[in-house]
């Protein structure tokens, strides 16, 4: 899943997350499933792991971003959501501490401030483990094809893009999980 | 009126890389703590390099950081090639030092920008800057940019090069693809001269300290990937594999990373040590951005380290475009490589060190390979370490002058004081041999 700057496609399927840390990974792993299914010409999938600020290149020309990672909502382990990327806006204490601290949450925050980042849907992932050990929790594991289906389902534009219910009573989206690997 | 008692207890120093808290507390106005605590975990790299083939040094001294893997990479090379006595070619020394200006433009820019600036603005982070200063953000972000693609073409990815080996590299970039990368560097000296224009406008903090400073050095040369010797603004020169007669580590309770001394005192290492003992060497239009930027040989300011790096990025990207001019002349002898298990590489057991500046500083590799191939020891000494004990110098000169502000005003300036070295702490943190006695 390489790619490449020079050849810009128009919707970029990006999936996040630590491979090392359990459930972290989830974005990886459902944009590895989704790369071995055909996909739309203009589409392309980047495994983009554990990138901080480097993911702000990786957009290039895109008109359109699907983004997958783990992100805390405060919903039930296992479910995911769908919701546009402007719902961050204000709502992470956007810390950049430390260069490896670099979330998602920041590299989003700087795009926006910066003017970098195109359209964007996120599919969040709710994890039950983001501990250091490989491999998705069994919860997770069993639910990948139907996040995998989430994710064609959006590129199909099969569903309204919603805002998260609920917001701000208790679901705090962090997008804590990625951090930059050394 | 001074200040009688002051606790000051920085958290996790923000806005550099890695974990380490400021302690300093003043009782009675007598300073009686003044230190980083670094509380990054020990990586245990030292210790895991025992025992291992000499061919996998490489891969796995990389992995002690993802921004700095390039100059551990070099390092590495470096040090194994003198210790199994494997000489590379100049077509070789000539890809590795353009790899390894790929790696200073990144991580100088980075820090300026993204680390160092913020301070100087009154901002928290860089995220307001891209709010009200969009275009030097894109800027700063274009100009990393730049350095991963340097890294990336020649070392075949911008975070843990996989084409460089001892001897040579597997693959070699294509000859266009280098040239690419000379357009890009040209254009971006406009962006260069942008940053210093940013940068005379910056406040920096007033200070002063009669310190050493150490890098390599070769005479008229502002030598990166190899000097003629390892030289101390006072402590003198001596060949790169007697480094243990100029540096001393040593273990200090409050941390987790060795600390580093001469015989006498703390020194440092970086942009700003480099600058003052290899300024003859800087060309012409370096040393123009230099005295713009009111930055003069001899500087004794911890603070404007931050101001050399500029001055090494000018310096670094006209001497990548010279490089690559060099390389295009030759024109790219693609049999150049080695394969990727150096089965065909002739080496003999021995112990070598080599001395690279990588962007924080001087990095030390020393290795010692067996008969049957593999290592037998390892030390590395990384610019970090060698800075920590001259930070802590620092502070212990700093706050009784400053003693008399607030409290949050002495606490931003001591976290200036280490965001202005670019501590590295993930690389620091790299020690372990655990003598348990009794």
């Amino acid at each position: 899943m390489g790619h490449s700057a020079a050849d810009a496609k128009r919707t970029l399927v990006i999936g996040v997350g630590n491979l090392l840390r359990g459930d972290d990974g989830v974005g990886v792993r459902v944009a590895q499933a989704l790369a071995r299914e055909p996909l739309p010409e203009e589409v392309e999938v980047i495994d983009a792991g554990t990138q901080g600020l480097d993911l702000l290149f990786e957009f290039g020309d895109a008109e359109r971003v699907l983004l997958i990672d783990a992100a805390e909502m405060g919903q039930t382990p296992g479910e995911a959501r769908v919701f546009d990327a402007a719902l961050l806006d204000g709502q992470a204490e956007v810390r950049f501490s430390c260069l490896h601290g670099i979330g998602i949450a920041e590299v989003l925050a700087l795009g926006r401030a910066a003017g970098m980042q195109p359209q964007m849907t996120i599919v969040g992932i709710q994890p039950v483990d983001t501990s250091p050990r490989e491999g998705l929790s069994e919860t997770l594991a069993a639910r990948l094809s139907e996040y995998v289906a989430l994710a064609r389902g959006e590129l199909a534009g099969a569903h309204e893009t919603q805002g998260l219910r609920g917001a701000g009573q208790g679901s705090d989206i962090s997008g804590e999980d990625s951090r930059c690997g050394r | 009126m001074a200040k009688q008692d002051l606790d000051i207890n920085i958290h996790n120093v923000t806005r550099v890389e890695g974990h380490g808290n400021i302690v300093v507390n003043v009782k009675n106005g007598v300073l009686e703590t003044c230190d980083l605590e670094i509380t990054e975990s020990p990586r245990l790299f030292e210790a895991m390099l025992v025992g291992r083939p000499w061919q996998d040094a490489v891969h796995i001294t990389s992995r002690i950081c993802g921004i700095c893997s390039a100059g551990h990479t070099t390092a590495s090379l470096r040090a194994m090639e003198n210790a199994i006595e494997v000489t590379p070619s100049e077509q070789t020394v000539l890809l590795r030092r353009l790899m390894l200006h790929g790696e200073h433009l990144q991580s100088h820019y980075l820090h300026v920008f993204f680390l160092a600036v913020p301070d100087c603005l009154g901002v928290g982070s860089v995220i307001p800057l891209a709010g009200t200063h969009p275009e030097v953000v894109k800027m700063a972000l274009r100009l990393k940019r730049l350095g991963n693609d340097i890294c990336h073409t020649v070392g075949g990815r911008h975070i843990n090069p996989i084409s460089l080996r001892v001897g040579g590299f597997t693959k070699l970039p294509a000859e266009d693809e280098l040239a690419q990368l000379r357009e890009r560097l040209q254009a971006s000296l406009a962006d260069a001269a942008t940053t210093v224009e940013l940068v005379t406008t910056l406040k920096l903090p007033r200070f002063e300290r009669d310190m050493e400073f150490m890098a390599i050095h070769e005479p008229g040369k502002y030598p990166i990937y190899q000097g003629t010797s390892l030289k101390g603004s006072k402590a003198g020169e001596v060949d790169e594999q007697d480094y243990r007669k100029l540096i001393h580590e040593y273990v200090v309770l409050h941390s987790h990373a060795k600390h580093c001394k001469t015989d006498h005192e703390s020194y440092m290492v970086g942009s700003l040590a480099r600058f003052n003992i290899n300024y003859d060497g800087l060309r012409t239009e370096s040393k123009g951005a230099a005295a713009a930027m009111g930055l003069e040989p001899g500087c004794t300011n911890s603070y404007l380290n931050n101001v050399a790096q500029v001055v090494e990025c000018v310096e670094f990207t006209l001497d990548g475009i010279d490089i690559i001019d060099a390389l295009l002349e030759r024109g790219l002898d693609q049999d150049d490589v080695v394969s990727a298990s150096m089965g065909s590489v002739n080496w003999r057991p021995g112990q070598g060190a080599a001395a690279v500046e990588v962007p924080r500083g001087t990095l030390v590799h020393d290795y010692t390979v067996g008969g049957d191939g593999l290592i037998t020891a390892a030390n590395l000494i990384i610019p970090t370490n060698m800075n920590l004990n001259n930070i802590e110098a620092d502070m212990r000169k700093l706050v009784p002058e400053i003693l008399d502000k607030p409290k949050d005003d002495i606490a931003l300036a001591l976290e200036m004081l280490v965001r202005a070295y670019d501590p590295c702490i993930s690389c620091a943190t790299h020690l372990l041999q655990v003598d348990f006695v009794g």
